[in-house]
């Protein structure tokens, strides 16, 4: 009992250094995925509209963009991350503390999550007013807070993997064009799943591999309701299932990362 | 002479620093990114938003996606200018070991010509990969690798500029944000200039006209479909040509100020 209640002491510790982190930058991450997400909310409002985009596609098209903004601020988490542990070797430092290693782990996926809802709620807000088609909107808030929460999770756990596996100029130079732009392009953040799965419907089941495909869908469901997107039931089973795996992957590459001579021996 | 001389060595030495990561560049720009976008902005998108016109949509999208590469490679090359001439300070070096003017034209050169070389190919790529759902029945292919050379030169001084504007390496998230983002969607990046001026919201119609990029994007659309909604090719050449222009002794000047400040 005095061990759980020392973790948990040790657990906050390191979630309030996460925020203590993210009050010395959450002006520049917050201010890129402001800008980005106020001139999409333009181009999708005022510009589309007049090429012969319907109205009902403005709000689909602004919350499935809006995730480039997740993953921006997801990625700017990571770079932090990945500096912290090459550079001051924060890490191995952690390491070191009284407490189960789950749990240090556990503080980094709760700050990074705690990161990625602080600054992008109000982003996707003021993307929303400048819209301002309030009536389309049927929300189901607490699908809406399921969503929001799994979405962080799967957001925290899969740059966590990243900063802990790539090198800092592999994440500086290959991971937007090879991993996030991928995830991102083809994880119908700029068209809903149904519209393809209309047009090609082999291609759509390829989609329905991307885990990105059922944090997007979810939002939308989530916000707007109907049948025109994925079942959220469906996108939240998805994404607890993928937030399990990528879970037990974070594990073996963080153990990896810590403690490799331990590892190699291990598997000697 | 002399001056020549130094500015062929320092071209020398910048392809000696990214020779290594010619490879990973070409396939990031040349095979990855064109593909992506052709089957999102070029396929998938406009059968979704635009059903009744997806072929024509499409190309007005992913030609303007053209827009985007220039900007992503430009800025990831001209990114090392900063860091030589903050942390490694060897610029300060270059300048002084040759001249302030060789060293300005040896990068504003060479950054010009290597977001030239990644970014020609994207265009025939994406026509290579969506074929039919391209339209290309109008496009003017033997005019293209001048006016995108104008474009290349015009956003490598622009973002050359936006860098001379910001004093340490750590505002680079800013000068994105305020410098280049704004300017990629305003300037028809997704939503041709047509469309901008057409919109609803107050004074785009006089940015529009006011706005050099617009004139980089219609540049490109015009070649694709020789419309009478875009802009002429001559005048958004010209156009280029004095942006680039100032936005180059722009930077000159602004460069010169800060080294000579360090």
């Amino acid at each position: 009992m005095e061990s759980i209640h020392e973790s948990l002491r040790v657990l906050g510790l390191l979630v309030q250094r996460e925020l203590y982190v993210m009050r010395q930058s959450w002006r520049s991450i917050m201010f890129s995925a402001l800008v980005f997400s106020v001139l999409l909310a333009c181009a999708s409002r005022y510009f589309l509209p007049l090429m012969g985009m319907s109205e009902e596609c403005i709000i689909p098209l602004f919350l499935g963009s809006f995730i480039v903004s997740c993953l921006s601020i997801g990625y700017a988490c990571c770079l932090e991350v990945a500096y912290d542990l090459r550079s001051p070797q924060l890490i191995r430092y952690y390491s070191t503390l009284p407490v189960p290693f789950g749990c240090i782990i556990g503080a980094q996926v709760l700050g990074i999550m705690i990161r990625i809802i602080v600054l992008a709620i109000p982003v996707l807000f003021c993307g929303l007013c400048i819209i301002n088609m309030w009536m389309f909107l049927h929300i189901s808030w607490f699908a809406l807070l399921g969503m929001i929460v799994l979405a962080a999770v799967f957001n925290a756990l899969f740059f966590l993997i990243l900063a802990y596996q790539c090198s800092i100029p592999v994440l500086l130079g290959n991971v937007w064009p090879r991993f996030l732009s991928p995830l991102f392009a083809f994880g119908c953040a700029l068209y809903p799943w149904r519209t393809v799965e209309a047009h090609s419907p082999f291609f759509a089941q390829v989609l329905l591999y991307n885990p990105m495909t059922y944090c997007v869908e979810g939002l939308r469901s989530a916000c707007l309701g109907g049948s025109a997107f994925l079942p959220i039931t469906r996108c939240m089973q998805v994404l607890f299932a993928v937030n399990c795996m990528l879970s037990v992957v974070l594990w073996f590459v963080s153990v990896n990362a810590v403690r490799p001579v331990r590892l190699k021996r291990s598997s000697l | 002479m002399t001056g020549y001389r130094h500015v062929w060595v320092l071209l020398a030495r910048q392809w000696f620093l990214v020779r290594n990561n010619v490879v990973d560049n070409i396939i990031n720009y040349m095979v990855i990114w064109p593909a992506l976008f052709s089957g999102t902005s070029g396929y998938l998108v406009p059968r979704a938003f635009f059903p009744q016109n997806a072929v024509m949509k499409g190309t007005e999208l992913i030609v303007g996606m053209v827009f985007l590469q220039f900007f992503v490679v430009s800025y990831f090359a001209v990114v090392e200018l900063l860091s030589e001439r903050d942390e490694s300070r060897v610029l300060q070096y270059h300048v002084q070991a040759t001249s302030y003017t060789a060293t300005f034209i040896s990068r504003l050169l060479f950054y010009t010509m290597y977001t030239y070389i990644l970014v020609l190919p994207f265009l025939p790529m994406c026509k290579l990969f969506l074929g039919s759902y391209f339209f290309t029945d109008n496009a003017q292919w033997l005019m293209m690798p001048f006016v995108l050379f104008l474009v290349s030169l015009t956003v490598v001084s622009y973002v050359f500029c936006v860098f001379c504007t910001i004093s340490t390496i750590r505002e680079l998230e800013y000068a994105w944000a305020w410098g280049i983002e704004p300017v990629l969607w305003l300037s028809g990046m997704w939503a041709p200039s047509y469309v901008i001026a057409q919109s609803s919201l107050p004074g785009m119609n006089y940015f529009i006209r006011c706005n050099p990029f617009a004139y980089a994007t219609e540049s490109v659309r015009q070649l694709f479909f020789s419309d009478v909604q875009f802009a002429s090719l001559p005048i958004c050449c010209g156009v280029m040509c004095i942006s680039a222009a100032l936005c180059s002794l722009a930077s000159y000047l602004l460069m010169k100020r800060q080294i000579q400040a360090v």
